[in-house]
């Protein structure tokens, strides 16, 4: 029931956009279509951190490292080697991700336990290095990037209006959507959660904990990374910004508003984000980063579960106000 | 195992229409502004092929739009403010002498907040939403790198890039107006060598403009018969030069020819000429903005730029009194290092190829930029030489001062770029 | 001994003690307390901006360095009893509400700028000369303030009663409470601490990298590695830490370049947290 539900508002949601396209590509333009198309494709990156953190319980704040890891390679592939096939330029994306993901997540997570303060603090050193090495390497072309990427091909077909590349997003979206939500809903799932709750009772229970970390760590990677050659095709440049701390932090504040351990929450909440993004940057340039950030306090000290725990906290707010319940209860030190 | 942490769970097919619906609704307030723009646009189409067709002396009066893509937040807010500013006093001033080909002109800004991300997602936004005619902007180049494709190529649209930079750039419709490295180095390594300054440290952040630009120091000085005696990078966010100072120190070049940028600019200069340096100290960098910054350690340094608000010239003086009686909060900052001329320069090149195109349209702007020249320009005259993308500037050699100000040590004439050959 | 490795030496000498001054504030949030502060760069900013706005209205920097721990200080102690408290159970939500504040601070003093960087004078701004170097003398009493705040600290944390009840609590809060320790308080008062430490540090340093937003989280990285290359647990191990990475770090920049030092020590230090999650000293994580 629980399966089939979820699975039924992931279709729902996939078919509705499909079925809403259309209209946009007639009533809107390029900067429209290009904005969805963005956002399905750090929905990726946003997936990606939610299985490995939401789901998994592995604190990730370099996960754009993959992102930009995938980005650069397509953009090496398709503009110095001349492979323009979509397929081909995303599979060596993915592979890069792979590869890197799992060197880092078999460093990370085999032999003796670490902690998730220490996830996250390796993972920022890792995303603030690899922009580094990205902004002083001159082959990937340093500070300035790879401008000029060609547009992708398929079948020999070249890809190159906006409503194409649109589509195009939305199919490997959900394409990776589905499998997101198959992993999450089977028996792998459970055990992911599993070691999330409690590392510890998780390898007690005899769950192979190393082995599921590297796993899922690996593939997280692999997702992000076909998100950044996504991204590289579609927007046609990238950037040593790409891999930094700024898209890895960005990534987390999605999944921190949305609602972590849920999908659906920070896909919303990356939607909302970047459709008021570029209208309350023009409106408010000088404060609405502050107001970002007092939006992100905001949530995580009165709404830890995200926005997708609106009702429920209404809810017990009522409850509470009928069974007079004073106090809210907190695990706080005092 | 519970999994109580999970919340998509069989309401997900209820959100999910909540989120539809919610998205559903911000896209109807972006596209039904985007739906008036584009009847306007196709409007003003129409309106001009009939008008066309009926009678040549009928005039067109749609406003021509000038897109602004500049980084009003962010690490290079405080430029991209500046540059703001001179877009639309610029503007302001075309549209009182009666417009480009009596048509009013109107600019559209975003902001790109200093992340090349930003500014191709805007960048589309001018192009694809607002139809512009022409973008201007970018403060970096990795900006430039970011935004010229969407605008220039895939856009097909003229994009004016108002910096000077490495060189290299020859993307059509791209147009460059600002300093390449062989008009910013040459004059200034050649008059140093003939003053009998024989040995050159070179230092800079370590990304392309600063390696562009010492390559080109280093290529005229070994060509001249000097020596590089020391050449060093630095990260871009350092934050102690310490041990560069060091190096410099025991280096003892007659010349240390350097493009360090903030913050790290002022410690560094600081430390090399408390630290008792004894030769020029030359940059690219160098001018009034900086200065300040630097404080009386900014005493001598030497400068060479397309305009330093001390050059002999009574239409710079006088065009940026006004700049100042208008934006008297960006007074302080019409300066070389902020792009300030070449951002007016940049915007009357474009006004004056569209004059003899007699349209916008970006194949006629092509082909009559190529060789855009105009004379009443803060700085002095600017052309486009045909065939670089590039425009041959007056640069002049600057002494700094204590104060801040700058003493012109030279005027060097016009400097052809040598690019996109 | 010539200039030149005088230089050399000096460069070490203070690149090193001005991370251990910037550490120090963090040694009692993170490594003391172990709440992961993002915004502890920002403490040191705010410690700048001190300094830099009596110097603007007053004409002094040194008063602003007084100031500034008393003011980072007071800021610390307001988001301890009104943020930070909330998140001792919960590092992760700590770690982000820290990040939101810092990020609160640095867009906020952006938005107010109105130069990219705004140079701060030393107190004192001459040179002596040693051994025909000529070496600021405000590098020197940097040198000579760390050792002595390093000094003070250990006399404090280990000779004293505040000291050994400071310890008491963050090791075993339960037994402390229960042997009549207010933890409120003594939690709210440590981080106090460690905000002004951060803030006395960003007044000091700000004369040698001027005020511009991004300075303390420019300087956060490098801060918060030596703190994982020292270990948690002691105010003592990211001090060691500090020393750890700093001097290395200038050894290489003199040796092979600034670009190739930074990259090799980020590097260096993240596998050697790997194989000593530990750190140098002690246990913790």
């Amino acid at each position: 029931m629980v399966i089939k539900g979820r699975n039924a508002a992931a279709i729902a949601i996939i078919v509705a956009i499909a079925a809403a396209s259309p209209f946009i590509f007639i009533f809107g333009n390029d900067y429209i279509t290009g904005t969805l198309t963005r956002i399905l494709i750090l929905g990726l990156l946003v997936l990606s951190v939610e299985l490995a953190w939401g789901q998994t319980g592995m604190f990730t704040l370099g996960q754009a490292v993959f992102f930009g890891v995938g980005a650069y390679s397509a953009a090496v592939v398709a503009k110095d080697y001349g492979i323009t096939d979509v397929i081909a330029i995303l599979s060596v994306a993915g592979f890069a991700g792979l590869i890197i993901g799992l060197l880092i997540g078999a460093f990370l997570f085999t032999g003796r336990r670490v902690s998730e303060l220490y996830v996250a603090l390796f993972t920022l050193a890792l995303a603030y290095a690899a922009q580094r090495l990205a902004t002083s390497w001159s082959a990937i072309g340093a500070a300035n990037g790879i401008p000029g990427i060609p547009f992708p091909t398929l079948f020999g077909l070249k890809l190159d209006s906006g409503p194409i590349l649109f589509y195009l997003a939305l199919v490997v979206f959900a394409i990776f959507f589905f499998i997101c939500l198959w992993v999450v809903n089977s028996q792998f799932g459970l055990t992911m959660n599993a070691i999330r709750d409690d590392e510890e009772r998780a390898e007690f229970f005899g769950y192979r904990r190393q082995t599921i970390q590297v796993l899922v760590f690996t593939g997280t990677a692999g997702l992000a990374a076909v998100g950044g050659g996504l991204f590289a095709i579609t927007e046609g440049f990238v950037s040593p910004s790409l891999l930094g701390i700024a898209l890895s932090t960005s990534a987390v504040l999605w999944v921190v508003l949305g609602g972590k351990g849920t999908f659906l929450g920070p896909l919303l909440a990356l939607a909302i984000l970047q459709i008021l993004d570029r209208r309350m940057q023009d409106a408010f340039p000088q404060f609405w980063p502050i107001a970002i950030g007092g939006l992100l306090l905001i949530t995580i000290v009165f709404l830890p579960k995200g926005i997708m725990s609106i009702p429920q906290v209404l809810r017990e707010r009522k409850s509470q106000r009928v069974l007079r319940h004073s106090a809210p209860i907190r695990e706080d030190i005092q | 195992m519970k999994r109580k942490s999970m919340t998509v769970g069989s309401r997900g097919a209820l959100r999910s229409v909540a989120l539809l619906a919610t998205v559903g609704l911000v896209l109807a307030g972006c596209s039904s502004s985007d739906t008036a723009s584009e009847t306007e646009a196709e409007a003003t189409a129409t309106q001009s092929e009939t008008t066309e067709a009926a009678a040549e002396e009928e005039v067109d009066t749609s406003p021509i739009k000038v897109g602004v893509l500049t980084d009003l937040t962010g690490a290079f807010g405080i430029v991209g403010q500046s540059n703001q500013a001179v877009a639309q006093f610029t503007i302001d001033e075309i549209n009182a002498n009666g417009g480009i080909l009596g048509r009013p002109v109107e600019l559209v800004i975003v902001d790109s907040a200093s992340d090349p991300a930003v500014g191709a997602q805007v960048a589309s936004k001018l192009v694809n939403e607002d139809q512009v005619d022409v973008v201007i902007g970018g403060v970096a180049s990795n900006m430039r790198e970011a935004i010229k494709d969407i605008i220039a190529t895939r856009g097909n649209t003229p994009y004016i890039w108002p910096a000077s930079y490495e060189g290299n750039e020859c993307t059509p419709n791209v147009w460059n107006v600002g300093a390449v490295p062989n008009q910013q180095v040459d004059p200034v390594v050649n008059r140093l060598l003939a003053e009998g300054k024989k040995t050159f440290f070179l230092t800079g952040n370590d990304y392309l403009y600063p390696r562009s630009v010492l390559a080109q120091v280093r290529k005229v000085v070994e060509a001249g018969g000097g020596e590089v005696v020391g050449e060093e990078y630095v990260p871009l966010d350092i934050t102690d030069t310490s041990t560069l100072v060091s190096k410099v120190l025991a280096s003892n070049a007659d010349v240390l020819f350097e493009i360090i940028v903030l913050p790290a600019t002022a410690p560094f200069i600081q430390g090399v000429v408390d630290g008792g340096f004894e030769g020029e100290i030359v940059g690219t960098l160098f001018d009034e903005a900086i200065n300040g910054i630097i404080g009386t350690q900014a005493d001598g340094l030497l400068g060479i730029q397309d305009y330093f608000a001390t050059i002999d010239d009574t239409f710079s003086r006088d065009k940026v009194a006004e700049f100042a009686a208008a934006y008297p909060d960006e007074a302080g900052l019409f300066s070389a290092t902020f792009n300030a001329p070449a951002w007016y320069r940049g915007l009357y090149l474009w006004k004056t190829a569209v004059e003899a195109a007699g349209t916008t349209d970006a194949a006629e702007v092509e082909k009559t930029m190529d060789s855009a020249s105009y004379d009443a320009l803060i700085g002095g005259p600017a052309s486009m030489v045909p065939g670089t993308r590039h425009a041959q500037l007056t640069m002049y050699l600057g002494q700094m001062n204590a104060d801040g100000s700058v003493t012109i040590i030279e005027s060097l004439g016009s400097v052809v770029p040598e690019q996109c050959g | 001994m010539d200039a030149s490795l005088t230089r050399s030496i000096f460069d070490v000498l203070s690149v090193t003690s001005i991370l251990v001054l910037l550490v120090m504030g963090m040694a009692v949030i993170v490594g003391m307390m172990k709440v992961f502060n993002l915004c502890q760069g920002e403490f040191v900013l705010l410690g700048a901006l001190t300094a830099y706005l009596t110097y603007e209205i007053f004409g002094s920097v040194l008063l602003g360095i007084l100031l500034a721990p008393i003011m980072v200080g007071a800021f610390g102690l307001l988001l301890e009893r009104t943020v930070i408290h909330r998140f001792y159970a919960n590092p992760q939500g700590a770690l982000l509400a820290t990040f939101a504040v810092g990020l609160i601070i640095r867009e906020g003093l952006r938005t107010t700028m109105s130069t990219q960087a705004s140079p701060v004078p030393a107190p004192i701004s001459s040179s002596w000369v040693i051994f025909g170097a000529t070496l600021p003398v405000w590098r020197i009493v940097i040198m000579a303030v760390t050792v002595a705040l390093l000094i003070v600290a250990a006399v404090i944390l280990i000779k004293t009663s505040v000291g050994l009840r400071v310890r008491a609590t963050l090791n075993n809060p339960e037994l402390a409470s229960a042997s009549g320790v207010s933890r409120k308080w003594m939690y709210a008062w440590t981080y106090a601490t460690g905000s002004a430490l951060a803030g006395f540090a960003g007044a000091m340093i700000v004369p040698l990298q001027t005020l511009y937003p991004n300075l303390g989280f420019d300087n956060l990285i490098t801060m918060f590695i030596a703190v994982m290359v020292g270990g948690l647990g002691s105010f003592a191990a990211p001090v060691v830490g500090a020393v750890a990475i700093a001097v290395p770090g200038s050894i290489m920049s003199i040796l092979i370049n600034p670009v190739t030092a930074q990259i090799l020590i980020v590097l260096c230090a993240i596998v050697f947290m790997r194989l000593r999650p530990n750190g140098l000293l002690k246990s913790g994580m």
